[in-house]
């Protein structure tokens, strides 16, 4: 094979698009030729740099709250009953007169779920604010919002799995320096207030004593997180901030989310939610949570996030 | 939408491990499509309603990510068909042969911005193919089922728009000073 028959397979070849006995007729061409193995290697530089790019560009990025009303609107629409739903779990030898009564329920039903839906809770403006969830006294939609919540805790139980204990992230993590530029200022020295509190509540000589480890700023399926990691009685424990639209600190979202071995303690900062989250057991994440969540909430009003 | 309650929850169980994990992928993909971010916030609302009403007719553990995509350029499609802006155009694949008139090195100082906005010059009948394989991962196979185009049309596209991306940075190398023709 020469370079023109080379380069004529480059793209293919960068797409892993080739039949195998291809791939070796350009290997042994690579393995005799420098400029082509140059070339390749500018390209498949250039490919993955795109690919960072986009994923990582803010502008390419969903908008937290639109993602988050939009499953909380396809949530509902899966979860509530239909015509036909109803109609077809009642075969029986009376159906009709089952019919009719079915019928009426679902107008009844329609009628009532109007009413609960007054509420400015859509997927177009994704303002879930505390005030709708407690007027519009609708049990599906703080259901919603607990899933919601629940889902966030295990994207955070994720990343701290992926990142913290497997560094098996798909895109690399940028320094909380960067996050603060691109992000939000309040990531600007997020580790030195979170470590500061933490050290206070364990002095470095007694046997809970935490040791700082590294915190950066990581994408775990579409979720940017601040991540700082830490150890503490040999287990890995990651404080990882996020920013939510999800209502203010009510008892029901301030809930414990276990995922396997993983605990997460979550509670919400201002228009972040910060999760802590490591093999402990929830007593001993908790009283990470709130010996961190007065100092995170300082550091983020003083940064104007 | 999927019958009795238990086949809803489960319906539902499935559609939130494989669709929903997925939207960041589809409103990226319908942001470089419609360029801007409330359009495509409604294609994204729009393809997710359908994919649920759909969802009966999608193979659970397939690649539902090909599955969405579809979707989200048949929603497209009608929105350009609304806009008038589905229409025959000129083919300019023969015209961009005749202007590509080397191979340009590509630069190594760059910055994402830089590598945005040139692939942004691109053609989109070319951006659109290189984004679809290079950043979303999609076989030669999925790119023509989605677009509903041949093979080798997905092939000949790709080679151009991966050719004219490395052209539009030549640009700004030169300009540093660091690029030269091959």
């Amino acid at each position: 094979m020469n370079c023109r028959e080379f380069r004529s397979f480059i793209d293919s070849f960068l797409s892993d698009e080739l039949l195998v006995e291809t791939n070796h007729e350009l290997l042994d061409h690579l393995e005799d030729c420098r400029d082509c193995r140059e070339q390749l290697a500018a390209r498949r530089a250039l490919r993955g740099r795109l690919r960072t790019a986009v994923r990582t560009s803010p502008a390419m990025g969903i908008d937290q709250s639109f993602a988050v009303g939009l499953r909380m609107k396809l949530r509902e629409s899966a979860l509530r009953p239909s015509f036909l739903g109803i109609f077809a779990s009642y075969r029986l030898p009376l159906a009709a007169a089952l019919a009719g009564l079915v019928v009426i329920a679902a107008v009844g039903y329609f009628f009532l779920d109007r009413r609960g839906s007054d509420e400015p809770v859509t997927a177009r403006s994704g303002q879930v604010t505390q005030d709708s969830v407690v007027r519009s006294n609708n049990g599906e939609v703080v259901n919603a919002v607990r899933a919601a919540w629940t889902d966030l805790a295990e994207l955070a139980v994720g990343d701290h799995e992926n990142c913290a204990v497997k560094f098996n992230l798909a895109e690399p993590p940028i320094s909380l320096s960067e996050a603060a530029d691109k992000y939000g200022s309040y990531n600007r020295d997020l580790d030195r207030a979170v470590t500061s509190a933490l050290e206070k509540r364990f002095p470095g000589s007694g046997p809970d004593k935490v040791e700082f480890l590294e915190a950066h700023f990581c994408l775990y399926k579409g979720r940017r997180f601040s991540h700082i990691v830490f150890r503490q009685k040999g287990e890995l424990i990651s404080v990882l901030v996020a920013d939510t639209d999800l209502p203010f600190d009510t008892n029901a979202l301030n809930e414990d989310v276990t995922v396997g071995p993983m605990h997460a303690s979550g509670s919400r900062v201002g228009t972040h939610a910060v999760f802590v989250v490591s093999a402990m057991t929830d007593a001993e994440n908790d009283v990470i949570a709130t010996t961190i969540k007065p100092a995170i909430r300082q550091h983020i009003e003083s940064a104007g996030a | 939408m999927f019958g009795s309650k238990k086949g809803r929850e489960k319906g539902w169980a499935i559609f939130e491990a494989e669709a929903l994990p997925l939207m960041p992928d589809v409103f990226r993909v319908a942001k470089w499509l419609a360029r801007d971010a409330a359009v495509a916030e409604d294609m994204t609302q729009e393809t997710y309603a359908q994919a649920l009403k759909s969802f009966h007719r999608y193979t659970p553990d397939t690649n539902c990510k090909a599955w969405l995509l579809t979707i989200l350029y048949r929603v497209n499609g009608k929105r350009r068909m609304k806009l008038g802006q589905l229409k025959l155009v000129e083919d300019t694949e023969e015209q961009i042969a005749e202007t590509v008139a080397f191979e340009p090195s590509i630069p190594q100082h760059l910055t994402d911005d830089e590598i945005i906005n040139a692939i942004n010059r691109v053609p989109k009948k070319f951006s659109e193919i290189v984004m679809l394989t290079d950043v979303e991962d999609f076989a030669y196979k999925e790119v023509a089922e989605m677009l509903e185009i041949p093979i080798g049309t997905v092939m000949s596209r790709l080679h151009r728009g991966r050719r004219l991306l490395r052209q539009e940075l030549a640009g700004p190398a030169r300009e540093y000073g660091i690029a030269s023709n091959e």
